[in-house]
């Protein structure tokens, strides 16, 4: 197909060690670009070792991932990553952070759009989690992505923060930046996701790939947003039962 | 800025300087052990006045100074290697190790032979003495910078120079300056070992023309000096780490009674190597 972004390839991972852990089985999908995927599925079921294959921070044991046909090996400014924790180096400043990427134009229109433009001489110890976590969101967006990968970044977040971010995501996708991201939360993932891939508990195979037909702001007393819950509900709990009566 | 010396750190040594003053005064000190306090105080002036507490002092810092400069100009730079490239690791550190074991006295009397009884001889043991601690201290502050960081340095490619100025040099800079310290320290007691044993000048020297001539009050005039440098170099280095690393002010706070604690030279004991 022709606009297909990521292919991921018959992809395992395996961590050696004691016991040798298998993160990832099988694994096989594509991302269309435009796509916002969510990767919805338990703690440990290797979501965000998928997203450090994309990353090309690991490599797959077997199998591969491209971006647009190449083999991803490293990591490339193309695809940016949102770690889980905002890993600000605490001896830049704001600015100095967003910047790291060595792009900076725009810094200051981003700064103001994001509600950063005041802090960007302050230093990482005097911003709050969610502000913080503003500034790596940026610093991604800086190195002018194609593909944004987005590990958990609404966790431990408070409710009004959580919110603006969720809807800077979106703004973001709707820019034309292809998002894949990781949850374990189901209403997380309802609320962006143009397609859900559901993975099973370790180690991580997809048991479910749909596409969601719902326009954005989402509500969650819509009749189709509720039907999608029950429905991935139920699919999550036929995959408990199945591995109870294994 | 660096806070002032608490008012509890004068307690103890104001009441020692009382009792010293009143011991003295009611005849109880023996001056054949030791000097009574208004005698230090006659020592100081008139070493002062004939300006020889002034050129032992000037020649012991320069000595100080070089060696130690020295130690940092080349200790940092091999400890940023072996912390940036850990594959070097089992290739240095066990004849590191050994050499760290030699108290740096002991180099002496291979120093003079190599370097004549002047002024290299004494820079050398500085040198040595200071070179262990900035070197280690600097290998493990690049070693503690996580590697969370690493790996964003990775995701926006930085090349090498970026990764020295922007990861390497900032986060081990609070583990440098510790190294720093220590290193100054060691320095100090390196050189007044070495001005014993073969000198002409220094303050070391002063000590030892003292002993032999029973100047009690003017050996005590050298010990005194030598503490307070200490502690005023020291005070000098935690005020440039207040201003060079704004961001530790918050977070761990750089003061002089930090020092050491994270530091390499906290589990090793070879803290009195230089006496």
């Amino acid at each position: 197909m022709k606009n297909q972004l990521l292919q991921i390839q018959q992809v395992s991972k395996v961590f050696p060690g004691y016991p040798w852990v298998t993160a990832l089985t099988g694994i096989d999908f594509q991302v269309i670009s435009g796509e916002f995927v969510v990767i919805l599925g338990p703690s440990g079921c290797g979501k965000t070792t998928l997203l450090r294959l994309l990353a090309g921070l690991e490599k797959p044991s077997s199998g591969l991932c491209r971006y647009r046909g190449q083999e991803i090996d490293s990591p490339s400014l193309a695809i940016s990553y949102l770690f889980q924790e905002p890993r600000l180096f605490p001896w830049l400043t704001v600015a100095e952070n967003m910047g790291l990427s060595g792009h900076s134009e725009g810094l200051t229109a981003l700064a103001r759009r994001m509600g950063l433009a005041d802090f960007l001489k302050s230093f990482p110890h005097q911003l709050s989690g969610g502000m913080a976590k503003r500034v790596s969101l940026a610093r991604a967006l800086l190195a002018n992505p194609e593909v944004l990968l987005l590990d958990e970044p609404l966790a431990n977040l408070d409710l009004p923060t959580k919110i603006g971010l969720q809807q800077e995501l979106i703004s973001i996708w709707r820019r034309g930046i292809t998002s894949i991201m990781v949850t374990h939360d189901l209403d997380e993932a309802l609320a962006v996701a143009s397609r859900i891939l559901l993975f099973s508990p370790r180690p991580g195979r997809i048991i479910h790939d749909v596409v969601l037909d719902m326009d954005h702001p989402r509500s969650q007393d819509d009749q189709r947003y509720l039907l999608w819950k029950r429905q991935i509900m139920n699919w999550t709990m036929e995959v408990l039962n199945h591995e109870s009566t294994k | 800025m660096r806070k002032r010396i608490p008012w509890q750190g004068w307690v103890i040594p104001v009441i020692f300087g009382v009792s010293w003053y009143l011991l003295g005064h009611a005849d109880l000190i023996h001056t054949g052990i030791f000097p009574r306090i208004h005698q230090v105080w006659e020592a100081i002036i008139f070493l002062t006045q004939r300006a020889a507490l002034q050129t032992h002092l000037w020649v012991s810092l320069q000595r100080v100074l070089i060696g130690f400069a020295t130690a940092g100009l080349i200790g940092v730079p091999i400890g940023l290697g072996l912390g940036w490239a850990p594959q070097l690791k089992p290739w240095f550190d066990p004849t590191l190790h050994f050499l760290r074991q030699i108290p740096p006295v002991a180099w002496i009397p291979l120093f003079i032979m190599w370097f004549g009884i002047g002024e290299a001889s004494k820079n050398a043991v500085i040198f040595y003495a200071a070179f262990f601690p900035i070197m280690l201290n600097t290998q493990l502050g690049v070693e503690q910078i996580p590697r969370t960081y690493w790996e964003v340095a990775d995701l926006y490619q930085f090349t090498l120079w970026k990764s020295l100025r922007r990861l390497v040099l900032p986060g081990s800079a609070p583990a440098i300056i510790t190294g720093l310290r220590l290193g100054m320290g060691m320095s100090w007691r390196a050189l007044v070992a070495a001005e014993m044993l073969a000198a002409s000048s220094g303050l070391g020297y002063l000590i030892m023309t003292a002993r032999s001539l029973v100047r009690l009050d003017e050996m005590v005039v050298g010990m005194l000096i030598i503490g307070v440098m200490g502690v005023a170099i020291d005070g000098i280095f935690a005020l440039i780490a207040s201003q060079l690393l704004p961001w530790t002010k918050s977070v761990s706070g750089v003061r002089s009674t930090d020092l050491g604690r994270t530091s390499y030279e906290e589990s090793a004991t070879t803290d009195t190597t230089g006496v």
